[in-house]
């Protein structure tokens, strides 16, 4: 029977048929949570693909010789992903000094970008840079909340805080991208409002 | 209208961000699709082939229960026969009493005292668990 991947199947469905040897959900797992993993990493590490993807192959690494020892009522399997995740990069954050990366890129005449999708892109990009000069746990919380989009709850259960504690990350991290990109609001397409 | 802060970017241009940030996610490449999918092959497990049913027999009192196998089972069975062999040897006047002594009947031992039908058990610790 061929394996969803739509999304019908939960991530702990898809877990436990891999366990038992389903090659179909081994294909769905890697499509569903790859790109997951390779985002959070890629936000976590200032855009370096190189080391994100290292991270997010060997986060995944990690999940499929978890699979066979699979408690269901556990942890969520992206949860469990996202810690892991975030771990592998707190680890290669601290062996390095990490320098922001130049994320816009200065048109050669000078002229912020005009069309929308530039925009947005250079908006993206921007932002994962700024982001590399906050706090580890600060750029994690906003991630997970704001890019991401978890519930505070689950960043609380991922960063193994308080969901007091996600709330004061967040915020404090906000404050600070707010205040270091006030500087790029016009090349960021922002004019006076 | 809202009062523009220089110093700070608005909570709608922070907002503008992050939905950027939502919109143009990273996407893996096929050769770390590649990988990471080589890497689910190599540390899937087997197929798992359906189990043989547990055989199971019901006990006297209507309980099912495990059959005994392994060494608890041999040993039973190890100290049973020696108890019957220490019967035969040990206590010939006994011998013919024994469960499935019949053929044994009449060993013969003539003269006995009073102490010869004093009981020396063997430990039956072994033997009860098999009950």
């Amino acid at each position: 029977m061929a394996l969803d991947l739509d999304g019908d199947l939960s991530d702990e469905a898809l877990l436990a048929a891999y366990g038992k040897g389903d090659p179909a959900a081994a294909r769905a797992l890697t499509l569903r949570l790859t790109p997951r993993a390779l985002g959070f990493a890629m936000r976590m590490l200032a855009g370096d693909r190189a080391e994100a993807e290292d991270v997010a192959q060997e986060a995944m690494l990690r999940l499929f010789r978890q699979a066979p020892l699979w408690r269901r009522g556990e942890a969520r399997v992206g949860t469990w992903l996202y810690r892991v995740t975030a771990n592998l990069c707190i680890d290669r954050l601290r062996k390095r000094r990490w320098v922001a990366l130049e994320a816009v890129e200065e048109p050669a005449d000078g002229r912020p970008p005009v069309t929308q999708r530039l925009i947005a892109q250079d908006r993206a990009r921007a932002l994962v840079a700024a982001l590399a000069a906050l706090p580890v746990r600060q750029k994690q919380a906003v991630v997970l909340r704001h890019i991401e989009g978890l519930a505070n709850p689950e960043i609380a259960e991922i960063m193994q805080i308080s969901v007091e504690a996600v709330e004061s990350l967040t915020a404090r991290g906000k404050r600070a991208l707010a205040q270091g990109l006030a500087d790029r609001r016009e090349e960021l397409g922002y004019g006076d409002e | 209208m809202a009062m523009n802060d220089q110093n700070r970017l608005s909570p709608d241009e922070l907002e503008a961000l992050f939905q950027a940030a939502r919109d143009h996610p990273p996407a893996p490449g096929p050769a770390l699709l590649a990988r990471v999918l080589a890497e689910a092959a190599a540390h899937q497990p087997p197929p798992r082939q359906a189990a043989a049913p547990r055989r199971r027999f019901v006990a006297a009192n209507g309980r099912r229960q495990a059959p005994l196998r392994g060494w608890p089972a041999l040993l039973g069975l190890s100290a049973a026969a020696a108890f019957g062999v220490w019967i035969g040897y040990a206590h010939p006047v006994l011998a013919p009493f024994a469960p499935g002594a019949g053929a044994m009947a009449g060993s013969g031992a003539a003269g006995f005292e009073l102490e010869d039908f004093e009981p020396r058990y063997p430990d039956f610790s072994l033997l009860l668990e098999e009950i």
